[in-house]
Parts: C-alpha cells; sequence; structure tokens
C-alpha cells in the first residue's frame, strides 16, 4: 500500500481498466453464448412469446408517450427556428427524419431500458440469489438458453416495432402542434412525401434492434452475476440502466456514423 | 444404470480468508440411506453443492462409480444431473410458475410425458405431501413448510437414482418431519436410490439411516452407521448427539 496519491491514481484507472476488460470480456462471452443457443433446439416459442409481451405490449404506453411529446416538442423548437429564415414548409421532413433516424429509436430503448432492462437485471439477480439458477441447473437446464435467449431475442424483435410506434406517434404530434401553430397541414404532410425516403426509416428501425440486444444483454449480464444478497439485486439493476445507457449512446453514434 | 457410488476423496475448499473445506473424504453408499450431519455453518451445503457441481472444489476428487467430476465432459455432467434430485435448503422454487409448474418443471423441461400425465404425478405428489389443492397457488403465497415440501416433490417427480436432500424437514412440524421422512425413505426404496440427506434432527438421523458421516471442523471426524456412532467415543460426536436429542 502506498500512500503517495500519484500512485494512488494511477492504480485506480488501472483497476478501473482491469475491471472494465473483464467485465466485457465476460459479458461478450455471456451474450454470444445466448445468441448461439437461441438458433438451437429445442425451442420454447411459449418463453419467447412471453417475452415479448412483458418488453413489447407492457412499454407500448410509455412509448406511446414519449414519441407523441417528444415529437410535439421537437416541432415547436422546429418552427420557431425555422420561422427566422421563412422555411415552414421544411418543419415537416425536419421533424420525420429527426422522429425515425434519431429522436424514435434512442429514446424509445432509453425508455424500455428503465422499464424493462432493469426489470431483466433485477428478476435474474433475484433468481440468483435465491439459488434458483443454481436449481435450473442442476435439473438439466441450462440457465443461458432457457432464461437469457429468449430475453434477447424478444427484445431484438419488439424494439424496432415499438420505435416504429414511436416513430408514427412522434410525426402524429408534431402534426398537431404545426397545425395549432398556424402552419399549413397539407404542406406538413406533403414534403414528408416528397423529401423523406425510406431508408431513414429502415436505418432508425436497425438501430433499435441493435438497442434491443444491447439492453436485454447488459440487463441479463448483470443479473446473472450478481452476488451478495439482496444489496447485490439493487447494484445490479442500478448498472444494468446506467450501462445500458452508456452503451446504447456510444453505439448511437458509432452506427449513424457508418449508416448514413 | 444403477445407482452409483460415490467417493469424495481429501476436498478443500476456502471462500476468500474463510477455510471451510479442509480434506473432506467419504463415500456414499449406493442404493442406501446415507446422512451427512454437523453444525450450522460447518459446510454441509457447499459439499452438496461440490457433489452437484455447482461449485469447484479447490482441491479434491468427487467420484460417481468411473466419473471424476473435474474431468467429466459437459455432456457427462448433463447426463450425470439428470439421474440427480436435489432439494435446496431453501427450497429454490421458482417464483414466475405455479405450485404445480414447479413441480412438474422437470418433466415439463425435458419433454419427459404429456402434459395431463405430467400434471397427474406432480398432483398425486404434492397429495402425498398434504398440498392435495396447492397445485394453481402461486409459489409466493407458500410458508416455509409448504415451500420446502414442494421442493422436495420436485426433487421426487423425475424419481431420481441419485437423491440429495438439504435439511429437508428443518422447520416442519414433527407430523409432517414424520411423513416427509417417510417420503424419503418411500422414494429409496422404490427406486433403489442412491440418498443423501443433510440433516440436524439427530432423531431422524439415527432411525433412518444406514450410513452417518459427521463432518466437524471441514473433515469427516465419524463415518459408520447409526448403532456405531452412538458407541463412538469422540468427544465432538457425543456432544452433537447429546446437544441434539434435548
Ligand atoms: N458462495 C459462498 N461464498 C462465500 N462463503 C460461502 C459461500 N457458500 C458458503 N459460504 C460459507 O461457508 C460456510 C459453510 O456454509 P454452509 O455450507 O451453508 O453451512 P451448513 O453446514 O450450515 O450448510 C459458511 O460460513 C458460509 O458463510
Ligand atoms: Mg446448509
Amino acid at each position: 500500500m502506498t500512500t503517495n496519491p500519484a500512485f494512488r491514481l494511477v492504480a485506480y484507472f488501472g483497476r478501473t481498466a482491469l475491471d472494465s476488460i473483464f467485465h466485457l470480456g465476460r459479458y461478450s462471452v455471456l451474450s454470444l453464448r445466448a445468441l448461439i443457443l437461441s438458433l438451437i433446439p429445442p425451442w420454447r416459442l411459449r418463453t419467447l412469446f412471453r417475452q415479448m409481451e412483458l418488453v413489447g405490449v407492457n412499454s407500448l404506453f410509455v412509448v406511446i408517450l414519449t414519441g407523441l411529446f417528444t415529437g410535439a416538442v421537437f416541432t415547436l423548437q422546429v418552427i420557431y427556428g425555422f420561422r427566422r429564415f421563412s422555411a415552414e414548409s421544411m418543419v415537416g421532413p425536419t421533424v420525420a427524419t429527426a422522429m425515425t433516424r434519431e429522436l424514435g429509436p434512442v429514446l424509445t430503448s432509453l425508455m424500455v431500458t428503465g422499464r424493462v432492462g432493469s426489470a431483466m437485471a433485477a428478476e435474474l439477480s433475484a433468481m440468483k440469489v435465491t439459488e434458483q439458477i443454481d436449481a435450473l441447473t442442476v435439473m438439466g437446464a441450462d440457465p443461458v438458453k432457457y432464461l437469457i435467449s429468449p430475453r434477447i431475442l424478444a427484445a431484438t424483435i419488439m424494439l424496432p416495432l415499438l420505435t416504429a410506434v414511436a416513430d408514427a406517434i412522434g410525426v402524429i404530434g408534431g402534426y398537431l402542434v404545426a397545425i395549432g401553430k398556424g402552419l399549413d397541414p397539407g404542406q406538413f404532410a406533403s414534403r414528408i412525401q416528397d423529401i423523406v425516403v425510406l431508408g431513414d426509416v429502415y436505418n432508425g428501425l436497425i438501430k433499435s434492434a441493435v438497442f434491443g440486444f444491447i439492453l436485454a444483454s447488459v440487463g441479463c449480464y448483470m443479473g446473472f452475476y450478481t452476488k451478495g444478497g439482496a444489496e447485490g439485486v439493487g447494484r445490479s439493476t442500478t448498472h444494468a440502466v446506467v450501462c445500458s445507457y452508456v452503451a446504447i449512446l456510444v453505439g448511437d453514434f458509432v452506427m449513424t456514423a457508418i449508416m448514413f | 444404470m444403477a445407482a452409483p457410488t460415490i467417493v469424495i476423496k481429501d476436498i478443500h475448499k476456502t471462500f476468500g480468508d474463510q477455510e471451510v473445506l479442509k480434506g473432506m473424504s467419504f463415500v456414499v453408499q449406493p442404493g442406501k440411506v446415507n446422512f451427512l450431519i454437523g453444525r450450522s455453518g460447518e459446510g454441509k451445503t457447499v459439499a452438496l453443492k461440490l457433489l452437484t457441481g455447482l461449485l469447484g472444489p479447490d482441491a479434491g476428487e468427487i467420484w460417481y462409480d468411473d466419473l471424476e467430476l473435474s474431468q467429466a465432459e459437459t455432456k457427462d455432467l448433463y447426463d450425470l444431473r439428470l439421474r440427480i434430485g436435489l432439494l435446496f435448503q431453501d427450497g429454490a422454487l421458482f417464483d414466475s410458475l405455479s405450485v404445480g409448474e414447479n413441480v412438474a418443471f422437470p418433466l415439463w423441461f425435458h419433454r419427459k410425458a404429456k402434459a395431463k400425465v405430467t400434471r397427474a404425478k406432480a398432483e398425486g405428489l404434492l397429495t402425498d405431501l398434504g398440498l392435495a389443492d396447492a397445485y394453481d397457488r402461486p409459489v409466493t403465497s407458500l410458508s416455509t413448510g409448504e415451500r420446502k415440501r414442494v421442493a422436495l416433490a420436485r426433487a421426487l417427480i423425475v424419481e431420481p437414482e441419485i437423491l440429495f436432500f438439504d435439511e429437508p424437514t428443518t422447520g416442519l412440524d414433527p407430523l409432517l418431519s414424520a411423513q416427509v421422512d417417510g417420503l424419503i425413505s418411500q422414494a429409496q426404496e422404490r427406486s433403489g436410490a442412491t440418498v443423501l440427506v443433510i440433516s440436524h434432527d439427530i432423531a431422524a438421523t439415527l432411525t433412518l439411516a444406514d450410513q452417518v458421516s459427521m463432518l466437524y471442523d471441514g473433515r469427516i471426524i465419524a463415518s459408520s452407521t447409526p448403532d456405531e456412532l452412538r458407541a463412538n467415543p469422540s468427544p465432538e460426536v457425543r456432544k452433537f448427539l447429546a446437544g441434539a436429542t434435548d
């Protein structure tokens, strides 16, 4: 043990770096294993559908609210800005591209992380500390295939669907605000058709599928490797949300730089 | 496959700086009711987790006939586990499933039987354990004693040839304890399974056991028939026998 602050700082960064590499490695192995196992029969469609219901249907309301207000407030800002140089006709396409390419996928994923990613971490870590995961193992039921694969698959499938809903609701929210602000509703809609291309929508949906994978795999990872009783359950939930947020935002930048 | 002999050789296990097992060795006799006794916190549950491969030993060997756990392929371990029924000390029931779904889980998961047959079997076991109408109840509504019995039913449903019970009667009233003890010997007799029971209940140990091993300070200090154990002069054994009977 050294008391020199400079050494302590180096030691701190060194330890953090090693920890990060350890977690990243173990996380990669777990997600890859879950992915591969989800391709190998026997499949349990009922388990998958149950997870799709939890991820998709149960998040619908919060996603609709998110889409509606994001579209609305973004439209307010755009109208305010575009009026300065009489570009009101471009409000519709601007709102629609921003929603489909960026705001829809990212905000939907962040909302679903808060609801579902954290719940996955909590559920798996509770199963871990009460030995339910050990019980599965002893009964010859691979916990990765039985618990984690369907969760990751469900989130990867459902996030694009939720994002599509958020996109549509967001544009409708924007449309309503535009009318309220005295813009020409016909122009709002027709300019969207002229300018926004299907690729904008597709790329956003692809991104959201990746975000779905991230939030479920990170949530499951944090839950699966929980240590230390009830306290560990709370800790893994918090870590799941924070790490997913960071991974989604970084991943968003990387994918956007590559795709657009 | 016949019920196996389990040989535990010089097992060491340390958690952090706490050395729990310090060279534990004993033999679990095939087709017999074996008891593992010892004070609370002595490492009995840890021993069971080592036997099922949930934990790995720091040193030592665990043999199921001619299969050594640390050398076993994933496939061998999987096949072995299908022959094992394990009752966890705290039940380890699946909270997201009903009582009946918990009991039926091993059959359902491995698609061993038709849904109707599985359900009938689970209901039969629950009835034997005094939980006749519990099939559709949520697991969260159970008392400690009920959880234990549901977990016992789940361990028994596949009629395994290796049965591990971690304190099956702790927390049950005397009447239920007797019932559970009866069920354990019944299950053993029906399938000729190799049974290992971890217990605090000295009376049950001395009446039910064919073979008793006592864990003390990380090692097995006695491994004999109940009668021989009664005559064992070691002060630790005497203290345990006396302490647990009053
Ligand atoms: N996974 C673990 N990590 C750290 N310590 C453990 C772990 N499992 C058990 N222990 C410790 O090992 C000792 C023996 O525990 P256990 O086998 O549960 O005792 P018992 O004989 O009552 O079943 C206890 O002190 C316990 O705290
Ligand atoms: Mg114990």
